[in-house]
């Protein structure tokens, strides 16, 4: 670490100071790279979930490797530490050894160099394990590269699929096998008209990337995507233009709801009164959206896979995730890997971080362990979750990132709203997404 | 003879050191292309030439526009307002009213921000419950519709600011000596007459203060916005000074931010001293 | 008040009763919105949105106040929060008493231009020097908490303008002359003699400076980056952008973390409310 330097002269700040600190965090530091023996790791991460998940972890890393783990974490808002990241590596010192990127953060490190400078590529060391590379799911992998580098690895396969009151769906004698959006729409209308339910949500709140999130959902179920491998905007598609359609009739046609987040009140008051009987959502959202609100709905909840749209697409899509990646450089660097690998990549670690944390594999081989396999939801009324995740698993379209997304996410959730909202025509919406996005990016 | 320097100097070491100092980083920084990490590229004048022709930038001016015409023209007069209420003679409970008012400045933006997003739900907010108790329709889309969301922001700037500005009014008006109103009465001049006659000459010194400080204030808005909206929806709530964030700590562009940064500090630079030479504050007593 | 006026009592009743009518108006749109919040603090996290609203929890429940002492450091940040305010308020108090003596009780070649320089300060946007200052800081080791949250803040131009239209005002000149010619020394006459005359608005300005520090958002946001120095406000916005978001813990943190802050003020609003206001009067 570099110590402070007293005599840096205003040439220097102005001149040279900033790239400074660049290069020494780019591997040019004095420390010696620890091979094995007691390390201290610093962590960073906005998820209580992963600092359990990865202190339970230390016994049996402390087994599989040289090394004798210490965790030293530091837990901030998702945001707040990419922001203290970069801050931190232009100040030369004080960067984690393993850090959390929640997905929405990440493109932020794909701007310029920032994550070839900061972030181990990760792909020779899933390569020094046998098998490990062909295991891992591409879908997960792919929002976290850049230029044929691997720079973080996921917490997560979180598989949207379909939520539903089971309760009310018996009540109201709705069928919980339909094949296709299309159906979907009418059954919807129907029991919205009736019932006064809806069987999905968007959220038209504050959040642009829960925003988005709702609108991604399906269109990557849908085959359409906001960015491709190359990082180039594809949002001006046919998909695109089909999917908003459908959300716009949902809301006009009451079957789907608009609220201001997954999470907060207005979506616990929703569920709480059973507004919402339904919505597509990831893997996840059990623990985090309705265990966390409505426990008392327990048992009356189930999942089932998304509808397909009839013109083609995928059997789900996935939402959310948090890739953690090491930091070049560090004397920590080879420890943090192969704590990494000893607890983040192995089969009983993936194995426990479900049962911790309620996040999915992302090896595949884990998705047929047979006590994840029998292991039976009773908040979901006894279902066997895993029954449906195994069957969309082949099925799992990848997400592309782009250096510019946050600016993709301001610019679509305004047009987002505006569609919903009936102010434009989704066609219109998106296009004129699309070149509030050219005109913003690259600046 | 070097006395007074040496009384002054702590002010002017910090003043170099962290204001000075930065703005001349700033400067270069506007100058350059920078990711926040590596060296910054040199890009001439582009950042300000792209800042010209960028429609966010343009609505975050315009947003920010609003919310200095609020402070100045709804928030300072409002508080001149409750301040003559205030200044009644024979007030009672003078000191509870002025503390109830005031207490919203000493409560933290964040959570400022909590409240009135519980409030401003569009479903289950506090205030359309009230407007459907009270009316019969509460539907009103506080945060989500672009109109509304910017007056939902300027009526949570109203909340937190004018028991604020209040209490220099009143002070003011206190200083105001009574002989000049009761001369007033005496020529038979109106309540309005006697407030433009007497009044707000007196207030002249009060009123340049505060209507200075509140231009800063609103021009430089960043907590309400940032906590409550997030800019949102479609950038209608957008200011310069989150456009600045969001660039830096968004979205990586930091000599971007670092243009924006200076258009603001050259507006707000020159707009305050033209106010406070018109108005002839600023000068040592 | 005019024996002239026909309307007579009866009139000036009637106005007084639409002026406390209005007062009490704005007492309820002030207060409302804090009282919702404590009143929702005492609420289990699912009636925090229940319809329709209820004013009173019902049932109340310490399980907010209890669930956030318990699993969260509030404690810690309290007392960053309170540490980092307070040793501001104290220095920021004495910095711009003495700025302010100098301009008020001195005449010195280029007076005007300095303190035109120091007013003007007043309008630099925090945003053009947010990212060139903290860069400056931390490469220059000065990034810490204790001293990045502090120091640059204690000589804001507001404190300093208003010091010296209080000591205009309060400390006459008389004093000063007669301990010049008893022979004290000009800096033992600001503390012995100056300072004590300034009780009253130091008070104030103390509040004032305490506040600031205490609420201030954008800076330690950017700065902090251990969570063992968080402040307050950062504490509840990570509570708040939890995944899960814990809005009931944060109503309750939100109330613990504003009693200081109307503690202080309540204690001390003559003090605030009226040096604040001398500060700005006569501009």
């Amino acid at each position: 670490m570099r110590g402070p330097s007293p005599h840096l002269t205003r040439r220097t700040l102005l001149g040279g100071g900033l790239a400074l600190g660049a290069t020494a965090c780019a591997g040019h530091r004095a420390a010696a790279v620890r091979t094995s023996g007691p390390v201290s790791l610093s962590l960073w991460t906005h998820d209580e979930g992963y600092e359990t998940f990865f202190r339970t972890g230390i016994p049996g890393a402390d087994r599989r490797t040289d090394f004798r783990y210490r965790l030293d974490v530091t837990r901030a808002g998702a945001a707040d530490l990419v922001t203290k990241l970069l801050a931190q590596a232009v100040a030369g010192r004080g960067i984690p050894d393993l850090m959390g990127f929640e997905i929405n953060g990440f493109p932020r490190m794909l701007r310029g160099d920032i994550a070839e400078r900061l972030l181990r590529d990760l792909t020779g060391d899933i390569a020094a394990v046998p098998g490990l590379a062909a295991d891992l799911l591409p879908a997960r992998t792919a929002p976290y590269r850049q230029d044929g580098h691997l720079y973080a690895l996921d917490s997560d396969t979180p598989l949207v699929v379909h939520y539903y009151r089971h309760d009310l769906f018996t009540r109201y004698r709705l069928p919980v096998d339909i094949a296709t959006w299309e159906e979907f729409a009418e059954v919807g209308a129907l029991a919205h008209r009736r019932h006064g339910i809806a069987l999905n949500a968007v959220v038209t709140g504050s959040d642009v990337n829960q925003v988005v999130q709702s609108f991604q959902m399906l269109l990557n179920q849908r085959g359409g995507a906001l960015f491709d491998v190359e990082q180039r905007l594809t949002l001006d598609s046919p998909e695109a233009v089909e999917v908003l359609e459908f959300l716009c009739r949902g809301l006009r046609d009451g079957f789907v709801i608009d609220i201001s987040d997954y999470y907060g009140g207005a979506m616990q008051a929703a569920l709480k009164r059973g507004t919402v009987a339904g919505l597509a959502m990831a893997s996840w959202y059990k623990v985090y959206g309705l265990m966390a609100n409505v426990p008392e709905q327990s048992g009356r909840w189930r999942i089932r896979p998304l509808p397909r749209f009839s013109r083609g697409g995928h059997a789900t899509s996935t939402a959310g995730g948090t890739g953690f990646g090491v930091l070049r450089g560090t004397a920590n660097e080879r420890a943090a890997v192969d704590f990494l690998r000893a607890t983040w990549l192995t089969h009983e670690g993936q194995v426990r971080r479900f049962r911790r944390t309620g996040y999915l594999p992302t090896r595949r081989s884990v998705f047929e362990d047979p006590s994840l396999l029998r292991t039976e939801d009773a908040y979901l009324g006894g279902q066997r979750p895993f029954d449906v995740y195994t069957t969309l698993l082949a099925d799992v379209p990848p997400v592309h990132m782009s250096p510019d997304q946050s600016i993709l996410h301001d610019v679509l959730s305004g047009h987002l709203l505006r569609a919903y909202r009936g102010d434009a025509s989704p066609r219109e919406a998106l296009r004129e997404a699309t070149e509030d996005f050219r005109d913003q990016a690259g600046r | 003879m070097a006395t007074p320097y040496l009384f002054i100097a702590p002010f002017y070491l910090l003043y170099v050191l962290f204001m000075l100092a930065p703005i001349g980083v700033a400067l270069w920084l506007s100058l350059c292309e920078w990711v926040g990490l590596g060296t910054p590229h040199w890009v001439g004048l582009r950042n300000y030439h792209h800042l010209l022709t960028d429609g966010s930038f343009q609505r975050a001016l315009g947003n920010t526009g609003v919310y200095v015409l609020v402070s100045v023209a709804v928030i300072v007069p409002a508080a001149l307002l409750i301040a003559q209420a205030l200044n009644v003679r024979g007030l009672r409970a003078r000191d509870l009213w002025r503390t109830a008012y005031f207490v919203p400045m000493v409560v933290s933006p964040i959570v400022v921000a909590l409240v009135f997003g519980l409030i401003f739900d569009r479903h289950f907010g506090l205030a359309n419950a009230v407007l459907r108790a009270l009316f019969g329709t509460g539907g009103v889309d506080w945060l989500g519709d672009p109109t509304m969301a910017r007056v939902s922001i300027c009526l949570v700037m109203v909340w937190r600011w004018t028991g604020y500005l209040t209490i220099f009014f009143l002070a003011g008006l206190q200083n105001v000596p009574r002989e000049l109103y009761e001369s007033a009465s005496l020529d038979g001049a109106g309540r309005l007459r006697t407030f433009r006659a007497v009044t707000l000459p007196a207030l002249r010194p009060v009123t340049a203060f505060v209507l200075v400080t509140s231009f800063i204030g609103a021009a430089q808005i960043f907590d309400e916005p940032y906590l409550l909206t997030g800019g949102g929806p479609s950038e209608a709530t957008l200011s310069v000074a989150q456009f600045v964030y969001r660039a830096a700590f968004e979205r990586q562009q930091f000599g971007y931010a670092a243009a924006a940064g200076v258009v603001l500090f050259a507006v707000v630079f020159t707009v305050s001293q033209l106010f406070n030479r018109l108005l002839g504050i600023g000068r040592p007593v | 008040m005019n024996p002239m006026n026909p309307g007579g009592r009866l009139g000036l009743l009637a106005r007084r009763c639409l002026l406390y009518a209005t007062l009490a108006a704005l007492l309820a749109a002030f207060t409302a919105p804090l009282l919702w919040a404590l009143s929702g603090s005492f609420k289990p996290r699912g009636d925090i949105f229940g319809y329709p609203p209820r004013l009173l929890p019902d049932p109340a429940t310490w399980h907010n106040y209890r669930t956030l002492l318990s699993d969260q450091p509030f404690g810690r940040w309290f007392l960053m929060s309170t540490v980092v305010a307070l040793t501001a308020t104290a220095v920021s108090v004495f910095v711009c008493a003495l700025a302010g003596y100098g301009f008020a009780k001195f005449r010195f070649a280029g007076r005007r231009l300095l303190f035109g320089v120091m007013f003007s300060s007043l309008s630099i946007p925090f945003a053009v020097i947010l990212v060139p200052l903290f860069v400056i800081l931390v490469k220059t080791g000065l990034g810490s908490p204790w001293f990045a949250l502090i120091v640059p803040w204690v000589a804001p131009a507001f404190g300093i303008f208003m010091m010296q239209q209080y000591i205009v005002q309060g400390v006459p000149d008389e004093v000063l002359e007669a301990a010049r010619i008893d022979g004290c020394g000009e800096f033992r006459i600001f503390l012995r003699i100056v300072l004590p005359l300034l009780r009253p608005s130091l008070g104030a300005l103390g509040v004032w400076t305490f506040l600031q520090s205490y609420n201030s958002f954008l800076w330690p946001l950017v700065l902090v980056s251990d969570s063992e120095q968080y402040t307050l406000p950062l504490g509840l916005q990570t509570l708040f952008r939890a995944e899960n978001r814990q809005y009931d813990l944060v109503l309750a943190g939100a109330v613990l973390a504003v009693l200081p802050a109307v503690a202080v003020f309540v204690r001390l609003r003559r003090q605030l409310l009226e040096g604040l206001s001398t500060g700005a009067v006569k501009g």
